[in-house]
């Protein structure tokens, strides 16, 4: 508001008792004997019939533009939408996978618990196999002294494919664990390759390693296992046929 | 269904068991609302806007809704909170875009049906005046303008929608009017 407005209006304020009724008055809000009574006041009052003027006619030209430019307008007609609080439900749930993060996030976790669960199912239910081709056995593997009449719990923490080399398959399975003296593993066969697998769950440390190294590949060859032919031969065979 | 109920008692039905029931405190004051946004933007599409994005506001703070205050109080503040934030975005934009502003009101100008291009033409401008004056008016004076021109409500239903006293909304009514007239004489426009 401007000064010079702020104190003129003050001004007429202080000196016109009946200035309250102006707006009363131009809005039609005064009954009939206030009414008659300002009208009466209005015909000797040059303050309030300035103010009744000036007033009417800002009211007159917000009214005319109110009636040019907002009543042609189309009734409005707003459209909330009102929707109920979110509850817990399948569809809602099932709405989540729509999103590409929720869906494979999901997927994941299904293929995860897929592949868990057909490795614990096999390796619970895989059965002994072991190739007998290819476990040779060497000489030098101690049998155990002491077997076991139980394997119990300890079983179960070593794995049963592997085996002692040296004994009978019935007795591999419990005295692979408890034998005291170094043992020496056969090569174990998977299932899907044949290709041996060496484990070192049951090789002790004190392992005779000569005698644990096969004899085709030791150092010297015995001769009486050398299979090998010699020029002595092939001369002794001249020397017979020239009657030697 | 909810014609019976009064405003308070709608509200309480949104916010418990029936959100449909804000449909008919939407049906009973869009008008008004409309009209006040008209009244306090100037422009039909951005009052359409601010109206829509004023009940949205009102539905999604129902449950802040205490009941202190009357629905309708309620309802107008959050509208003129909703318009002067489409105010604050048209300064902005002006500021970036100057001369924005007049051309997009020229636009919205609605032309009398009748009348001699001289009366059309000048009745045109003098809208566009009393526009930009009303426009210019500080807010809590704007705002009584606007409901007492616009919404025709009575001074007593202004101070009720205010929780003002009576005197203060006269005393504001009369103070944006006399402002008014000074601004419209200032610029040179013929109101009577």
């Amino acid at each position: 508001m401007e000064v010079s407005d702020m104190a003129h209006d003050k001004g007429k304020m202080r000196h016109c008792e009946y200035t309250d009724s102006v707006l009363d008055f131009v809005y039609d809000e005064l009954d009939a004997s206030a009414r008659s009574e300002f009208e009466e006041h209005l015909a000797g009052c040059d303050l309030c019939a300035e103010d009744v003027g000036a007033i009417t006619a800002s009211s007159f030209a917000v009214r005319e533009w109110r009636q040019e430019e907002f009543e042609p307008l189309a009734p409005p007609r707003f459209v909330i939408p009102v929707a109920a609080a979110p509850k817990w439900s399948i569809a809602g749930l099932l709405g989540l996978f729509k999103q590409p993060v929720f869906a494979m996030s999901a997927a994941a976790v299904l293929l995860a618990i897929g592949i868990g669960t057909y490795f614990i199912v096999n390796l619970s239910t895989r059965p002994l196999q072991i190739d007998k081709a290819e476990v040779a056995p060497p000489a030098s593997v101690e049998k155990p002294t002491a077997p076991a009449p139980t394997a119990g719990p300890l079983v179960a923490a070593v794995p049963k494919d592997e085996q002692p080399v040296a004994e009978a398959p019935e007795e591999r399975t419990s005295n692979a664990v408890r034998s005291p003296k170094p043992l020496r593993t056969a090569p174990k066969v998977s299932r899907n390759s044949e290709r041996p697998q060496i484990s070192s769950h049951v090789v002790a440390d004190n392992v005779d390693h000569d005698a644990a190294v096969p004899v085709s590949l030791a150092g010297e060859v015995p001769e009486t296992q050398d299979r090998s032919l010699r020029l002595t031969d092939l001369f002794a065979d001249e020397s017979e046929d020239r009657g030697d | 269904m909810f014609v019976d109920l009064t405003d308070e008692q709608l509200v309480e039905l949104s916010v418990s068991t029936e959100p449909d029931a804000f449909g008919e405190i939407v049906r009973r004051w869009e008008r008004k609302i409309f009209a006040l946004c008209f009244g306090m933007l100037g422009r039909e599409d951005e009052a359409r806007d601010a109206a829509q994005e004023a009940f949205i506001n009102a539905y999604r703070s129902l449950p802040k809704f205490r009941g202190d205050a009357k629905v309708s109080s309620w309802l107008h503040r959050i509208a003129v909170n909703q318009c002067l934030t489409v105010k604050r975005r048209q300064k902005t934009r002006a500021e970036e875009y100057l001369g924005d502003e007049d051309e997009a009101e020229a636009t919205t100008f609605v032309a009398a049906a009748s009348g001699s291009p001289k009366h059309i033409a000048e009745k045109r401008e003098r809208l566009r005046l009393v526009r930009q004056a009303v426009r210019a008016l500080p807010v809590e004076l704007r705002e009584v303008i606007v409901m007492k021109e616009f919404e025709e409500m009575t001074f007593q239903e202004i101070a009720d929608r205010l929780e003002l006293p009576l005197s203060t909304v006269k005393s504001r009514l009369y103070t944006a009017l006399k402002q008014l007239r000074s601004r419209l004489e200032r610029l040179s426009v013929e109101v009577v």
